[in-house]
């Protein structure tokens, strides 16, 4: 049986401690191993930055529920927003050669998402940004159990189905 | 890197075009979402059956009102319900009496321009509370529920009768009701959410309640909490300067909400404007920007 939890801050960064915090002090209450914790963890940390630094960027932020479902085989974060959608994309393994001082900030979000998580998922709404929600659903396989396809996560809470991009790590 | 990379793109749907509508295109496909206009579009007595669903029946039923016909005992009808062809937006609205020039509930919903619904009005009173006319200034001008201009006569009477800004009367305490209705018809309709200004403070953190989420100005109602703290700059600006900002207002939702009416929000150089929220059909949001609240 699953256990669910949600949290709704406002989609702005002071917001991120607070959502972490609510993802560790779940996981570590129910008994996640720690190595899956850390993981859902940092993945819903990089989701709800790129939320809040792109899809809210240059408006009164809005809000952004965080959805936490402890399943027994794998943990799953729905992550829903209402500002613009980021384009998902397939992360490039970020350039960590040469000089700290000479390489470009940002660039490591999407791809420690897609790193640690074993599904993830986007899904949005077309028509304008005052009607659009996003989902963005990531899932975990608890421990060491052997990774699958990516589940179907279902229809979104968004108004029409978009684009869903499904992708796993290897 | 990746083992399974897919893109999987769906067929978007759109609203049908106004005006006539099957049952068969009705229920042709589940999920098709059905605008106001072409339920407008419908013959009068099919698109009532519609709005039907609307008005939560046990509202209705405590005054002596039939909830199928619309009709009391003796025969009249108190229910009123605009919905003209060609148009996206039916307003209904219900009176005691016919004769009563006060419409006790009033409920609007319009299509909106994303091809989702927008609730424009919501407005509850118990007509057997005392009536204020904050609805009109002091010469007999409409305030549009104190947004346009304000009674401040009027008002602070209001306010002293325990009522919030943009009230008239007592509030029916019936919301909880009609957003489950509202859920229920916004499904039937095959919509998953619905969107709305707040016009004041109280409607806000009423609208949170409910299950809404901000699509504009969480952070803003968080900063007016914090502000409303001791030590912040809204609490400091409840200095007595008006019957509006009496410095215990920051304690309740109501008392910060007529302060808010009153302007007080300059203070931290913002206005009451550009809020928007979202309730998906089925959903609680969870958003509470009023922790341990006192109303």
């Amino acid at each position: 049986m699953s256990q669910k939890f949600r949290i709704t801050q406002a989609a702005e960064l002071e917001s991120l401690a607070r959502l972490r915090d609510f993802v560790g002090q779940h996981c570590q209450h129910k008994g996640i191993d720690s190595q899956t914790c850390y993981a859902v963890m940092l993945a819903a940390d990089e989701a709800c930055t790129n939320i809040i630094t792109h899809g809210y960027a240059g408006r009164n932020p809005g809000s952004i529920i965080l959805d936490l479902e402890l399943q027994s085989s794998q943990v799953i974060i729905r992550i829903t927003d209402f500002g613009r959608p980021f384009e998902p994309y397939e992360p490039e393994a970020p350039d960590v050669s040469g000089m700290l001082a000479g390489r470009p900030t940002g660039g490591f979000g999407l791809f420690i998402i897609y790193k640690t998580m074993d599904a993830v998922d986007y899904k949005t709404t077309e028509g304008g940004e005052h009607a659009d929600s996003h989902q963005t659903p990531l899932s975990k396989y608890r421990g060491h159990v052997e990774k699958q396809a990516p589940k179907d996560f279902g229809n979104p809470s968004g108004l029409f189905l978009h684009l869903s991009l499904q992708a796993v790590s290897q | 890197m990746f083992e399974y990379l897919r893109v999987k793109p769906e067929p978007f749907k759109v609203a049908p075009d106004p005006g006539s509508i099957s049952v068969n295109e009705l229920m042709g496909d589940f999920g098709l979402p059905i605008s106001i206009r072409t339920i407008n579009g419908l013959p009068i007595q099919a698109k009532q059956r519609v709005y039907r669903l609307l008005i939560p029946s046990p509202l209705l039923a405590g005054f002596d009102i039939n909830p199928v016909t619309w009709k009391c005992p003796e025969g009249d009808g108190y229910v009123q319900c605009k919905a003209e062809p060609d148009t996206n937006t039916v307003n209904l609205s219900v009176r005691e009496s016919p004769e009563s020039p006060d419409v006790f509930f009033c409920l609007e919903l319009a299509d909106n321009n994303f091809n989702g619904i927008d609730l424009n009005l919501l407005r509850m009173s118990d007509p057997a509370t005392s009536h204020f006319r904050t609805d009109f200034d002091e010469e007999g001008r409409p305030t549009l529920f104190g947004s346009l201009c304000r009674n401040r006569i009027e008002a602070e009477r209001a306010m002293r009768a325990g009522l919030a800004p943009g009230q008239i009367r007592s509030s029916l305490g019936a919301s909880r009701l009609v957003f489950q209705q509202l859920d229920g018809f916004l499904a039937f309709l095959g919509h998953a959410a619905v969107s709305l200004e707040p016009m004041t403070y109280v409607s806000a953190w009423i609208f949170e309640r409910r299950g809404f989420a901000y699509l504009r100005g969480h952070k803003f109602m968080d900063d007016v909490h914090e502000e409303f703290q001791p030590g912040g700059r809204l609490h400091r600006a409840l200095d007595g300067s008006t019957p509006f900002r009496q410095p215990d207002q920051w304690q309740t939702v109501r008392g910060r909400a007529w302060a808010i009416h009153d302007g007080i929000v300059s203070a931290i150089d913002a206005r009451w404007d550009g809020l928007r929220m979202i309730k998906r059909v089925g959903y609680q949001a969870g958003v509470n920007t009023f922790p341990n609240v006192v109303y």
